[in-house]
């Protein structure tokens, strides 16, 4: 190692050379100003296209540093949003029963049928006992009573007669 | 063994100075991160400046390499200390650099020092060669910055950092992430073949 580091001597003393080139005089007096500056001036550029994109989140976030009672009012809106969603979502049958029963007392003893379009067939049968209203999803399915009828229907609607029908009814007590 | 070089590495005497200096730099306290700058601007920007031979360049190159490891300082676990962090930064962002750069050189070098012209190992090498000693001066730091522009970066890095920096293998290592031996190894290589590019102009010892 010795005898490299001898062998190299020459070259090292004239790297040397390298240590005495130096930037122009006062080069340095203002190399952290512009270091920082520009650092500031980034963070600010960032800031602008962020509120380019989002001016409404930043008048919010704004709104919030303005006044800090503001973000506690937000937050407890939001709580009890949520609660009052998770409330909510425990109950189905708050939301199902409303919407069905317009329909169910507009014409009882019929189906209901879910189909974009209304054909004359699938309208109310009057044949049905009183005390059980066969509703649908809102899946096409059809009253199994009237199976045959509502089959040439669907192979009507569907132009194959080979098109198998599911009957399914929900029974709902009508008072 | 090798000459002695003065090392480049911070005085021991404030090193919980600069730990406080990092801490608030982290906070977003750019009075404390522009006393970092100032403390290693000139360690910094020599070593891109002596990678890349050119002013202009190593100047944009450094501040950059400032900038990133500002926007990078919540990242800095203290693992290795904050000069050998920040140099990896500043290394790895010239590497990045120059092999986008690739061939396409464009030296523009600072001018010599009044003091080169009063040391005499480099008066030793020129003497013989020119008669004017600042023409011989100018040659050689072109010669020098043309064979150091022909090595990989890899391999200029090793020199530049060892024997214009004076850093020791081990701070070398840290900063190129790579094992001493490595170091070593590519410190030989590349003297090698700076010996052969400037054989003209070096002196048998």
């Amino acid at each position: 190692m010795n005898e490299n580091e001898n062998n190299f001597e020459s070259l090292r003393r004239l790297l040397a050379l390298k240590r005495h080139e130096t930037p122009p005089p006062g080069y340095f007096d203002n190399f952290s100003a512009e270091v920082t500056a520009r650092i500031r001036a980034g963070d600010a550029g960032r800031m602008e296209s962020a509120s380019r994109q989002l001016p409404w989140l930043f008048r919010l976030l704004s709104a919030f540093e303005a006044k800090p009672a503001f973000s506690g009012a937000f937050a407890s809106v939001l709580c009890m949003l949520l609660i009052f969603g998770i409330v909510f979502a425990e109950r189905p049958d708050s939301t199902t029963q409303p919407l069905l029963t317009p329909l169910a007392q507009a014409d009882p003893g019929g189906i209901l049928v879910a189909t974009t379009t209304s054909p004359s067939d699938f309208t109310a049968q009057p044949t049905l006992p009183p005390a059980i209203i066969p509703i649908s999803s809102t899946n096409p399915v059809f009253n199994a009573q009237s199976g045959s009828m509502l089959s040439q229907s669907a192979s009507m609607l569907f132009g194959q007669s080979s098109a198998t029908v599911q009957p399914l009814t929900f029974p709902l007590s009508s008072n | 063994m090798a000459e002695p070089v003065p090392s480049s590495e911070p005085q021991p005497s404030a090193p919980v100075d600069e730990d406080e200096l990092v801490r608030g730099a982290r906070q977003g306290d750019l009075k404390a991160y522009d006393e970092l700058v100032k403390r290693y601007q000139e360690r910094i920007y020599a070593t891109l400046y002596h990678m890349t031979s050119n002013h202009e360049d190593a100047n944009d190159l450094a501040q950059e390499a400032f900038i990133k490891a500002f926007q990078a300082l919540k990242s800095f676990k203290g693992g290795s200390s904050f000069y050998t962090w920040l140099y990896r930064i500043a290394v790895n962002k010239t590497i990045n650099f120059l092999k986008q750069r690739k061939n396409r050189t464009h030296m523009s070098l600072n001018d010599i020092d009044f003091n080169a012209e009063h040391d005499p190992d480099l008066m030793a090498l020129i003497s013989e060669q020119t008669p004017r000693r600042a023409a011989g001066l100018t040659e050689l730091q072109e010669k020098l910055n043309e064979a150091l522009l022909k090595l990989s970066e890899h391999h200029r890095l090793v020199v530049v950092l060892h024997d214009v920096q004076g850093l020791s293998h081990e701070e070398i290592a840290k900063v190129m992430e790579c094992n001493v031996g490595t170091v070593r190894s590519r410190l030989f290589y590349a003297r090698q073949q700076m010996q052969g590019f400037l054989a003209d102009y070096l002196k048998p010892t």
